[in-house]
């Protein structure tokens, strides 16, 4: 199996050779080599051993990504198949200048600050939701201009979800 | 003792007063939002009863409906937790109106302590050292500016019901003032449901230090000693420990009896806790009482062998305590890390969202007090505190060794949670010397987290790379393997880690 994974904004493609199946797998990232044995005592539960090292890894699936959790440490990994472009490499194709705003987390919306045609600075604040008690103001991340407000006091968003568009100048 | 218990509370602490109620043979009563119908506390409970829509404001912050339902239930007492209604004074009357016991101080001791202007009058007339502030709340935007710069900056503002951080800013310089009064103003309002807030001078890098007190219906006040409590993001306190790193017998004294008189002057019955700032030179300044059970209670009991939690149902039931001070000895130390569903690698920033895996940590002298489990849902509405892990050991090193070992077998995933800072704290040199105070994580705490070792990266990727084999969907299991020379198709693979994991 080859397929190209992102994790942390790096792109790596990764082999996996199953041999006959019977022994660990033969895995290959770049120039590095590995020689694991994998279990899979439940769905989404890989206990992985390499050179004698237990490593027990947490895998999860949320909106595409894989969620990859090991011992403390988490990352988040997208998969795509190496015929297709990936959704990583669309992604990292930002349209000039127009800048979705979107909800960090899901919450509620406390208040937007800005309207429509409104001018913004970098970093000024635009809106600003709660979430779990806490009120977090999101920014412009660009000097623009506010080209649309998709979201309204009081409405609960999703991570993610669009709230603001804005234009940059 | 009573029979039936209601718990005006949700989450972690709802579960924690179960326990207890439990211990004791009574029963527990759980209310819950429509956002908790799945909640554990729910699951745990004996009886339970919807109380309202999610946000707070409409259910667990109701009054009239948690005191109806006390009622039609049967409850004799009320337990309210920490947060939510714990430290508002017109429940506590609201309850003594309908004879149900507040199991808690008096709504008139509340509202002393409460009206933390009044709580800090209160203390200077009894010889005990504030901070420099206020005395009355706040009128307008317009006083604020004024008080601020005669007092200068840096200065707090602070909510009037106050408590958790919740409602508290620091404001540096003056034109950060009004954002910040419009900030604790409303966040006071959605936690207390009472906006009034009041300024004081903010204390650079002091340490927070707190001393539990007991006391009964009968004049009894006891100190249990104290908990050290500096590391704090956003004015809440994320690490406890007991004894302080810092604290010396003649000290501890002094403290004890500075909280004892505090308890004492506002007639207080329950388990309560005096908040004291400490300087370099350790002197301390009265900060707040809290008129409740705090969140930290656990390491006081882990050092002192008594469950608070059954000391409050008992003193509620008018009977008096079971100690006295020269019973009272710390053994060992203890630690709690408050596990919450926040990102530590951007800001602390809340994280909710539905729980994957969780694997608890346990063996010897590990607590992990949890109000979520695998596959239920951490909601936005609420406050992020999903568990608290508590460790004792025999020496202050010995208890940083056992915690460092739980949060490796504590796994959560799906949601981000403060366990990596936790871990990153356990071997922090100025933690582990003791060094601290309420800048600390700002300090030390690094905004990017150090680069992964390779192997763990890569082991990561082959775990997805084999999770997406086997989730996603065949077109065809019978498909010719290899057969044009396309290689071997992940379909095929993730057919054969379905032949290994049935062999192994």
């Amino acid at each position: 199996m080859r397929l190209q994974l992102t994790s942390e904004g790096v792109t790596h493609t990764i082999e996996i050779d199953e041999g006959d199946g019977k022994g660990p797998v033969r895995v290959t990232i770049a120039d590095r080599e590995y020689l694991v044995d994998v279990s899979t005592p439940v769905p989404g539960l890989y206990s992985l051993l390499h050179e004698g090292n237990v490593f027990t890894v947490y895998v999860s699936q949320r909106r595409g990504r894989y969620e990859v959790q090991l011992g403390s440490w988490s990352t988040s990994v997208e998969v795509a198949l190496p015929e297709r472009p990936g959704p990583a490499r669309k992604a990292a194709v930002v349209a000039a200048g127009r800048q979705e705003i979107t909800a960090p987390m899901s919450g509620r919306v406390v208040q937007v600050l800005v309207q429509q045609g409104a001018s913004v600075q970098e970093g000024a604040a635009v809106l600003i939701l709660e979430a779990m008690k806490m009120e977090t103001e999101i920014r412009s991340p660009i000097v623009g201009q506010v080209k649309e407000v998709r979201t309204e006091a009081g409405m609960a968003v999703e991570t993610g979800q669009v709230l603001l568009v804005v234009e940059g100048n | 003792m009573f029979g039936k218990v209601l718990i005006a509370n949700r989450g972690e602490i709802a579960i924690r007063v179960m326990r207890a109620c439990r211990e004791l043979g009574i029963l527990a009563v759980a209310v819950y939002s429509q956002a908790d119908r799945n909640a554990l506390h729910v699951q745990m409970a004996d009886e339970a009863y919807l109380i309202g829509p999610p946000p707070a404001t409409e259910s667990y912050l109701v009054i009239d409906r948690i005191i109806d339902t006390a009622l039609a239930c049967g409850a004799d007492a009320i337990h309210p937790g920490y947060g939510f209604l714990a430290e508002n004074a017109g429940f506590a009357r609201a309850c003594e109106e309908h004879d149900i016991t507040f199991i808690g101080p008096s709504s008139r001791a509340i509202a002393l302590m409460g009206d933390k202007t009044a709580a800090r009058r209160a203390m200077q007339g009894g010889g005990v050292p504030v901070v420099p502030g206020m005395d009355h709340f706040l009128e307008d935007d317009a006083e604020a500016l004024r008080i601020s710069s005669e007092m200068g900056y840096p200065i707090m503002v602070k909510s009037a019901l106050g408590g958790g951080g919740r409602g508290m800013r620091l404001v540096q310089q003056e034109r950060e003032l009004s954002e910040a009064l419009r900030a604790a103003r409303s966040e006071a309002r959605s936690a207390f449901g009472d906006p009034a807030i009041y300024l004081e001078k903010f204390v650079q890098n002091p340490r927070h230090v707190e001393v539990q007190v007991l006391a009964d219906a009968h004049g009894h006040v006891i100190h249990l000693g104290e908990r050290e409590c500096s590391i704090q993001r956003r004015h809440q306190k994320v690490v406890e420990e007991s004894p302080s790193p810092i604290m010396t017998e003649e000290l501890r004294a002094r403290m004890g009896d500075a909280a004892v008189r505090a308890a004492q002057a506002a007639n207080y019955r329950n388990a309560g806790t005096v908040e004291f700032l400490l300087d370099d030179e350790r002197n301390f300044y009265f900060l707040e009482m809290n008129t409740r059970l705090q969140v930290e209670h656990p390491v006081t009991e882990m050092v002192t062998g008594i469950d608070l939690v059954q000391a409050q149902l008992h003193v509620a039931a008018g009977e008096p305590l079971r100690f006295r001070q020269e019973d009272i000895v710390l053994r060992g130390a203890a630690i709690e890390c408050r596990i919450y569903a926040e990102d530590p690698a951007h800001g602390f920033r809340p994280s909710p969202g539905r729980i994957m895996a969780l694997q608890s940590p346990a063996g010897p002298w590990v607590r992990d007090e949890r109000g979520v489990f695998a596959g239920g849902e951490v909601s936005p509405y609420y406050d992020p505190m999903i568990s608290k892990l508590v460790v004792w050991g025999a020496t202050r090193p010995d208890a940083i060794a056992r915690m460092r070992r739980a949060l490796d077998e504590y796994i959560i995933s799906g949601i981000k949670t403060t366990i990596p800072f936790h871990r990153w704290l356990m071997d922090d040199a100025d933690f582990l010397a003791g060094r601290l105070d309420t800048s600390f994580i700002e300090r030390r705490f690094p905004r990017q987290s150090p680069p992964r070792e390779t192997l763990l990266q890569d082991l990561a990727l082959l775990a997805a790379a084999l999770e997406h084999a086997r989730t996603t969907p065949q077109p065809s299991r019978a498909a010719p393997a290899d057969g044009d020379g396309r290689g071997v198709s992940p379909w095929k693979l993730a057919g054969r880690m379905d032949v290994m994991r049935r062999r192994g």
